[in-house]
């Protein structure tokens, strides 16, 4: 750990009548592996919208290395370094592995429209440098046998994958992925759970949200536990798996007296 | 990705001497004219087909840019006396303008908002082309424009585009220029971030891609060349009704790019061909042509849901060839 990456401050925000995050804080620091967790409605991935300009907070501050983030548009946040994946596995999936991979690319949104029509040997140059690069990540991801396959074609554990290697593709400082391990098999956990850690020990930070508590303890730095959108507890994981608040809220009330 | 095959550069090869022989071959001045008309579709499809097949976005004013270019041209060549050459190329520009402007407040509508809010703005303009009498000459339209000035050439030469033949080569080039813009954009890096856009706008902005403004930019090219397509109309055909720039003629643009093939540069262009040239081959039928172009739509989008262009490829995977999937 060094350092502070994220710092969200007493952030709020109201559907109307209905405040799905109540004056929440936390931090994120440089390097760990950071988890958001709480049942259905939370306010999880509402939280993820806030800090990526999805969703504009009512109140409170965003700020991501000593810049305030918060009323950015979403490709504003994405331009600090911020990267995502989304729920509802989000790809391109009329399009290669390799085609979702270049467009991930910083140099493909830096492209300018006049250069692209009229430039010469610089712009093949860019452009096959963005193809080397994207095979490097098709195959950092584990998607080296299915580069040239159409995404909406694959497995759902491999277009998992892909929507990692889509939020890497940009060379973020920090990826936010909501459910990475969603609706796949043992198997293709255990190499989710894999690729995650690299991510990691690439010198990435990770947020994630995630159900599953068996893998959320695994491989956790720290965790953030949110009930109805207010924060429960931000510990290290030894600590929030033996938090009474955070059982009560998960496995009810009968389970805080066994345990 | 980026890289063409050499079977490929030796078929449009072909192809271009087939467009440059052409004219030679058929020597009747009306299937001439056919192929001068031909040209100018092929223009707007390839620029409808930018914003519709590439960006995803269906733009039902493309045809009312279309009159934009048209009109424009014309009035500056007749009430501004600007020569064509001066005037075609502002004519664009004007056109581009306007596409700008109308594309800022209408592009950020999402869905089926898009192709409503261009539709009623092609209406819109419709009628201010067909009601303002003093300017455009309203129903009556604008007489008597003459064909583009000679190019003057060394040793007292000159290229005219008085016969039929001079402008098929003049619509040549503008065309053989479109195609280069165009495919040199869809196939960039600028070209990707469209088809993101068509893929999913709100994964693209979390990549850090500002998706309005390649929106803009795309639908500003392609209102360009909409004009270009009308400037260049005008100056051939010597007159302009606002039936030229009567909305309908964006679902005529539509026809020819559903037809040959979206998301592709060879759809529109055989589009732009086979179905003019289908609505000439069916005259004889009168009012049951409509029905007959119904019936082949139907079975186009039925059938050939990406036009004869993905048919063909469709055909190619079958046999074992190769081809890409879009």
């Amino acid at each position: 750990m060094n350092g502070l990456l994220l710092n969200v401050r007493d952030v709020t925000k109201n559907f109307g009548g209905l405040r799905a995050i109540d004056r929440v804080s936390f931090h994120i620091n440089k390097g760990e592996i950071f988890s958001i967790i709480g049942p259905n409605g939370a306010g999880k991935t509402t939280m993820f919208n806030l800090i990526t300009g999805f969703l504009p907070a009512t109140e409170g501050a965003i700020v991501f290395k000593d810049e305030i983030i918060s009323g950015l548009k979403p490709y504003q946040v994405a331009r600090k370094n911020i990267a995502r994946t989304f729920q509802l596995t989000m790809l391109f999936e009329q399009n290669t592995v390799l085609d979702n991979l270049i467009i991930g690319q910083r140099v493909t949104r830096e492209a300018g429209v006049l250069h692209s029509i009229f430039g010469l040997k610089k712009k093949k140059d860019r452009e096959a440098k963005t193809v080397e690069r994207a095979h490097e990540l098709a195959e950092f991801v584990g998607l080296a046998g299915y580069k040239h396959t159409v995404a909406a074609l694959m497995p759902h554990g491999a277009q998992k994958q892909l929507s990692i290697g889509l939020a890497l593709a940009a060379e973020p400082e920090l990826v936010l992925l909501d459910e990475p391990v969603e609706g796949v098999d043992m198997d293709e956990i255990g190499i989710l759970i894999d690729l995650i850690k690299r991510v990691r020990d690439s010198g990435i930070t990770v947020c994630l949200i995630e159900h599953k508590m068996s893998v959320v303890m695994n491989i956790s730095d720290r965790i953030l536990a949110l009930n109805y959108g207010e924060k429960l507890i931000e510990d290290v994981p030894e600590v929030v798996c033996r938090d009474e608040a955070v059982i009560k809220s998960y496995l009810g009330d009968k389970y805080v007296v066994e345990s | 990705m980026f890289t063409n095959g050499r079977k490929k550069t030796i078929i449009y090869g072909l192809l271009l001497i087939l467009a440059i022989v052409a004219p030679l071959v058929i020597s009747n001045e009306y299937n001439q004219h056919i192929m001068v008309m031909c040209g100018i579709w092929v223009i707007a499809a390839l620029a409808l087909n930018l914003i519709l097949g590439y960006a995803g976005q269906l733009n039902l004013a493309h045809g009312t840019f279309f009159g934009i270019g048209a009109y424009a041209t014309a009035l500056l060549i007749q009430k501004a006396g600007m020569p064509f050459w001066g005037a075609l190329p502002l004519g664009c520009i004007i056109t581009a303008l306007l596409g700008l402007i109308t594309g800022i407040p209408t592009l950020r509508t999402k869905g089926h908002y898009f192709p409503i809010a261009t539709m009623c703005l092609g209406i819109a303009i419709y009628y201010v082309i067909a009601r303002w009498d003093d300017f455009t000459g309203g129903a009556r339209g604008i007489f008597g424009l003459t064909r583009p000035e000679a190019i003057p050439l060394p040793f007292g030469k000159e290229i005219s585009f008085e016969s039929t033949i001079a402008c098929y080569y003049l619509v040549l080039f503008f065309v053989l220029v479109t195609i280069f813009v165009i495919s040199r954009l869809v196939g960039s890096l600028s070209g990707k971030r469209l088809i993101a856009i068509r893929g999913n706008e709100e994964l693209a902005q979390s990549l850090g891609i500002n998706t309005m403004r390649d929106k803009v930019i795309c639908f500003t090219i392609s209102t360009l060349f909409a004009g270009l397509a009308g400037g260049i109309f005008a100056a051939y055909m010597g007159t302009l009704m606002a039936e030229n720039a009567h909305f309908l003629v964006s679902f005529e643009m539509l026809l020819f790019v559903m037809i040959g093939g979206v998301a592709t540069i060879a759809g529109p262009v055989i589009g732009g061909i086979f179905v003019p040239i289908l609505t000439e081959e069916l005259q004889f039928l009168g009012g049951m042509r409509l029905v007959v172009f119904g019936l082949i739509l139907i079975l186009t989008i039925r059938f050939l849901p990406y036009g004869i262009v993905g048919g063909i490829r469709m055909a190619m995977m079958r046999f074992g060839r190769g081809g890409k999937v879009q």
